[in-house]
Parts: structure tokens; sequence; C-alpha cells
């Protein structure tokens, strides 16, 4: 129990959300060298979108494409960002809209197929893998079945670990109200996984 | 204490409930084995969620780096404010999507807006073309009325002198228009 803890803690120190202050200071130093500090921005907060927007797509490649939309986005909005919110808040709100889009362009997404990093190649025997990649299919699955609403939710609470209260910030609605759309969101993906409950 | 709900576990798996309910709700699963259990099931489930995170390349990161830098953009007043503009439409587009209500009131104002001018303006057409339609009965009234009393004075001048030939139709109109 205690490990698991410290696991999730490792976990959600990398999260967008732990990098306020780190950020802050890059976007007042965009006055000074704005070529420069973006590109410290970009590199602090890549690992971040590209996961958050994985989770959205549910395809690597598409994941990408999304992402480097964000930064351009960033690139142009950072000059006018006026710290009404947190910028991990601003900065969330562009990539939630920036996949929201995507998948409305797109409408329907692509084939889940996706690549099993290598470490699990080296240790997982071909059982485990197939277990693992089956699993990880009906979860994305399940996560693409999910009306939009929901799915923000349980994306930003589950995956990127945000307070309700932040994602409440993030999509512009009541903490009750991101509540309920997250319990919705896990009792529909327990029904989509079966047996799991 | 009562069971709490399958709401509140949750609640309480992502550590989201208040001090007080927290504690309480930990006190439970200690003495409860069938929340204990039910507790241990959303666990189980959310193991189950956890994937590793995705890595971006550093090569990629790079590419997509210098694919931003090559647009061109050159800062102005006028796309500060639409930026500004953007931020703010997209804050509430977000908004608007968790409560659909706000959508079909506004998308209602929005149509009586629409139509509210389109229904007074008929009204006033339908109004005015009244006016018009009296005025004419008016009209007509007089001039019928003044060419039956001509006609009328005329019979009676026909009978009194029946050497004279009784006047058209045309020529006693053309007197009412010249007097009138």
């Amino acid at each position: 129990m205690c490990s698991l803890r410290r696991w999730a803690k490792i976990i959600l120190i990398e999260m967008l959300f732990y990098k306020e202050k780190e950020l802050r200071t890059f976007i007042e130093g965009l006055s000074e060298n704005y070529e420069a500090a973006f590109d410290k921005i970009a590199r602090l907060i890549s690992q971040d979108l590209i996961n958050v927007s994985y989770h959205y797509v549910a395809n690597y490649e598409d994941a990408k494409d999304v992402s480097q939309e964000v930064l351009l986005k960033l690139y142009k909005k950072l000059r006018s960002f006026h710290h009404a919110s947190k910028v991990s808040t601003w900065m969330y709100r562009i990539v939630v809209n920036a996949c929201i889009d995507f998948l409305r362009k797109k409408k329907k997404t692509v084939s889940l197929e996706e690549t099993i990093t290598k470490d699990e190649k080296d240790t997982d025997t071909m059982i485990e893998q197939m277990e693992k990649k089956d699993t990880q299919e009906r979860i994305k699955k399940g996560l693409e079945k999910l009306p939009l609403r929901q799915r923000n939710v349980i994306i930003l609470k589950h995956f990127e670990g945000l307070k309700i209260s932040e994602i409440g910030k993030i999509l512009g609605c009541s903490q009750s109200s991101v509540k309920t759309h997250l319990y919705r969101a896990i009792e529909n993906l327990r029904k989509e996984l079966g047996g799991v409950r | 204490m009562k069971c709490p709900k399958e709401k509140e576990l949750i609640l309480f798996y992502y550590r989201e409930l208040k001090k007080r309910r927290y504690k309480s709700i930990e006190v439970h699963l200690r003495e409860c084995s069938h929340c204990l259990k039910r507790y241990e099931n959303i666990g189980s489930f959310f193991a189950q969620l956890a994937s590793k995170p995705i890595q971006l390349t550093s090569q990629e990161l790079e590419s997509m780096l210098q694919h931003v830098k090559q647009t061109t953009y050159k800062p102005s007043f006028l796309i500060n404010a639409k930026d500004r503009l953007e931020d703010f439409l997209e804050s509430i587009r977000l908004g608007l999507f968790y409560k659909p209500q706000l959508i079909s009131v506004t998308v209602a104002l929005i149509v009586i807006l629409i139509i509210l001018p389109l229904v007074g303006k008929r009204h006033h057409l339908n109004r005015e073309f009244d006016i018009i339609q009296i005025e004419m009965e008016l009209s007509l009234d007089s001039i019928e009325g003044t060419i039956f009393d001509l006609y009328e004075e005329e019979l009676v001048l026909m009978d009194e002198t029946s050497s004279l030939e009784p006047p058209t139709l045309h020529s006693k109109i053309e007197t009412v228009r010249r007097e009138t």
C-alpha cells in the first residue's frame, strides 16, 4: 500500500499541474528571449501533452499531431497569456479543446493498435503480453465509447491525477458536476470491461 | 455508521473527501469486511486502468519544435486581441459542454430575438394595409356618392328638359374630379 502511494506520488510529480512554478518562471522569461523561453516550456510539458492527447485519441501518431497543434497554439498565445488562471489550467484547457476538435474532425478514431514499450517486450512472456494488450485495448475501447464529458473528467482525474476542484476550473463546471461525470464514467468503464467488478 | 455509497468509496480512493468523512470511512473499512471488499474491487479496477506513460523521443520533440518555429508569426494588437477572444471562447465552450440546458436557453433566446422583429413588422404591415383599405373605401364611397348624386340631379334635369341628351358617365366623373 505504502509503495503504491509512493509510486503514485512520483507519477503525480511528473504531471503538468505540478510544474506551475517552473512554468511561471519560464513565462516571465518570455519577454527577454521568447524563443529560448518557449523552448524550455515545450521541453517541460511535451511528455504531458503527448500523454493527455494519447488518452483521448488512442493512437500515438494522432497524439503527436495533437501535441504539435497544441505547441503551435502555445507558441502563438503565450505572448498574450494574462494570468487570469493558473498556467497549467490554461494549458490543460487548450489541450482538451485541441483533442475535442481533433476527435470531431476525425469522428471515427483509428484502430487501437498500439506499441508495447521495449522493457515490457523483454520481461513479459508471450501470454502476459497478449493479456496486457487485450486489457489495454479493452480499456481504450471503453474510453472511446464514453461520452466526451465523461471522458474529459476521467482522463484529467484518473490519468492526470488532478484535483476535482482543478478539473472544475479547467472544464468550467461545478465540482459536483465533475464528481457525477466521474462516477458515471467509472460505472460505464466497469460495464464495458466486464468481470472486473 | 452506515455503509458508504459507491460514489463515496471512489472519492475516498482519490482522497477527495473532507477530512472528517475520510477518517470515518477509514475507520468503517477496518470494521466492515463487506465494504473493504467493495473498496478492494475499486482498487483492483483502477489498477487495471493504470498504464505506463508514453515517451516522446528527443528527435520527435526536436522536429515538432522546428515545425512550430517555422510558422511565420508576427504579433500585433489585432492578433493579440483575437487570441484573447479565442481563449475566452474556449473556456466558455467547455463550460457550455457541461451545461447543455444553457445551450438550449441560448438557442431559444436567439430564435426569439430573430422572430420577434419579423412578427412585429408583419403586424405593422397589416395595420398599414388596413388603414389604406379603409382610406380607399372611404374615398370610393365619396366618389360613388357624388356620382350617384350627380346622376340623380341629371335625371331630374332630363325629366324637366327632355330635349337635352343625358350626360355620359365618363363626363360626370371628369366633372367630379375637376371639382375635387
